[in-house]
């Protein structure tokens, strides 16, 4: 590991069990100073198993993974909802683990976590807290501490707009000072200023296009209206006119993933319809999809 | 300071979570009926130090559970090390299980059982003995090892059953035959003691290293 390098993955494959399959499949990752890189993928890919090893929780089978053993921060995809303490004692409890600094990372903790405006308040259980909310402690939890690397497991996952938008100024003020952040995601949304893409499929990891980022490919029909649900469709081109980019100037496509090894695209749409409609007609054809993704509120 | 933090931590966890509450009740009800019916501490002793063997495995396997499997994630990558947070839940098992020696010890003495400072030096080792065994076959029975409470059961209830069927197994069976009501002499005892204490301590430090192996290929 050099001075500008955080962490990296070298050559890592994994697997549970030795008759079990690889969950990872010779997985390169190299996470630079100061960096924020986006592991994109979708359930059973492996992204978890990947974050895991990064965060020092679990083992590569096979390759070297190598990481800042004490400067590390997780959150993982949830928060358990039956912790018998409240946010506050809980965030103590937490920083008390990092050293003698304690009630400074708690201070810095409890600020986040007014910025991230949990509510109804720090002095509340946590079995108390909505899944938003546990959220947002988990959150604080994990920025309290100046850690080298943080890693995110589905960091927005459950968090309303004015949250997101923190999250994503809190993932800024980290970069610019010099610590390096991994989030874990389905897909691309409110990960626009992420330095580097990754996808992650059946446990290989490649550098996604530069068509992933959706800050280049949002379409031109306007901020997503509260309570518009996300569908993701998957695409595969059967003729020579198929054009990802047409896809992406469609109204209420948010993404599209481009996948040139199998000819395959995933949008993300909040009009599903308009966009099967068209892309059929110019091209595509159906491979599969999922009509009830999430509510656009809460990625976006 | 990491370490006390952590033991503060994970006791709390347990006392809020309350399932200490059973094996404890437990523990009391069978050292009070075992030493009903008089006789020396000595004998006593003998009774309930193998009664603790069950229960410091029980004790062992709530502290182990009582955290949250995600929240463990989170523990280990703020304190820095797996084995650390493992090992150290296993001592707050160990130290949980003293008070619990505290009981089997004094309560003897409190009823007026017979007993020379050997017998209660010899029933505090037995007592140490038994729950240091307890707590190192309790890591073997719970996770990420056994993620089932009935397996987990299944085992405790094995492993007290081959230590109190097969002679010589350490450390309770030795114990209980060596308090039994014949007491031999204190050099006799003291031998026999410190022969189970070595077994017990070697076995006990194989089983915690096998299950932190084990643990690892888990994750």
């Amino acid at each position: 590991m050099t001075e500008t390098e955080a962490a990296s993955l070298r050559g890592v494959w994994k697997r549970y069990s030795r008759s079990g399959g690889w969950v990872l499949r010779n997985v390169d990752l190299v996470i630079g100073a100061g960096t924020v890189h986006a592991v994109l993928g979708g359930n059973g890919d492996g992204k978890s198993t990947l974050l895991r090893i990064l965060a020092g929780l679990s083992s590569a089978s096979k390759g070297a993974a190598r990481r800042p053993r004490r400067s590390v921060s997780y959150v993982p995809e949830r928060l358990p909802a039956a912790l018998r303490m409240t946010a506050e004692r809980y965030l103590l409890q937490m920083a008390r683990l990092r050293g003698p600094e304690a009630d400074l990372i708690q201070a810095r903790s409890l600020n986040l976590l007014e910025r991230l405006q949990l509510s109804p308040g720090p002095d509340v259980p946590i079995i108390q807290l909505s899944k938003g909310n546990r959220q947002k402690v988990s959150l604080a939890q994990a920025f309290g501490f100046p850690a080298v690397l943080t890693v995110l497991d589905e960091p927005f996952s459950g968090l309303d707009r004015e949250a997101t938008a923190e999250l994503r100024a809190i993932l800024a003020e980290t970069r610019a000072d010099g610590r390096s952040v991994v989030v874990g995601a389905h897909h691309p949304a409110a990960l626009e200023d992420a330095d580097a893409f990754h996808r992650l499929t059946v446990g290989r990891l490649r550098p996604a296009p530069a068509s992933t980022s959706p800050g280049s490919l949002r379409s031109g029909s306007g901020p997503v209206r509260s309570g518009d649900r996300l569908a993701r469709i998957e695409l595969r081109a059967v003729e020579a006119t198929a054009s990802a980019a047409l896809l992406a100037e469609l109204p209420g496509v948010r993404s599209v993933d481009d996948e040139p090894a199998s000819g395959q695209v995933v949008v993300i749409t909040s009009d599903p319809d308009g966009a099967l409609r068209t892309a059929l007609s110019h091209g595509w054809s159906f491979v599969r999809g999922d009509l009830q993704l999430a509510e656009a509120e809460e990625t976006w | 300071m990491i370490i006390v933090s952590l033991v503060r931590y994970l006791a709390g966890d347990v006392l809020r979570a309350g399932r200490w509450v059973a094996p404890g009740v437990l523990f009391l009800i069978l050292t009070v009926s075992g030493t009903a019916v008089g006789g020396t501490a000595l004998g006593g002793y003998g009774f309930t130090a193998t009664a603790l063997l069950p229960i410091a495995i029980w004790v062992t396997i709530t502290v182990l559970n009582s955290e949250d499997p995600i929240q463990t994630g989170i523990t280990t990558v703020a304190v820095g090390s797996a084995l650390t947070v493992r090992l150290t839940k296993l001592a707050v098992a160990f130290l949980a299980c003293q008070f619990l020696t505290a009981i089997g010890v004094l309560w003897p003495l409190l009823t007026g059982h017979r007993a020379t400072a050997s017998d209660v030096l010899a029933g505090l080792i037995g007592h140490l003995l038994s729950s240091l065994a307890g707590v190192a076959f309790g890591g073997l029975l719970s996770r990420p090892l056994l993620r089932a409470p009935a397996w987990a059961v299944i085992g405790g209830i094995v492993v007290f059953l081959l230590e109190i069927l097969i002679p010589g197994f350490p450390p309770v069976r030795p114990i209980a035959v060596s308090f039994s009501d014949v007491p031999p002499t204190s050099a006799e005892l003291f031998r026999t003691l410190g022969q189970v204490a070595a077994e017990t301590v070697i076995g006990a430090v194989v089983l915690i290293g096998l299950a932190q192996r084990l643990a690892q290929r888990r994750t």
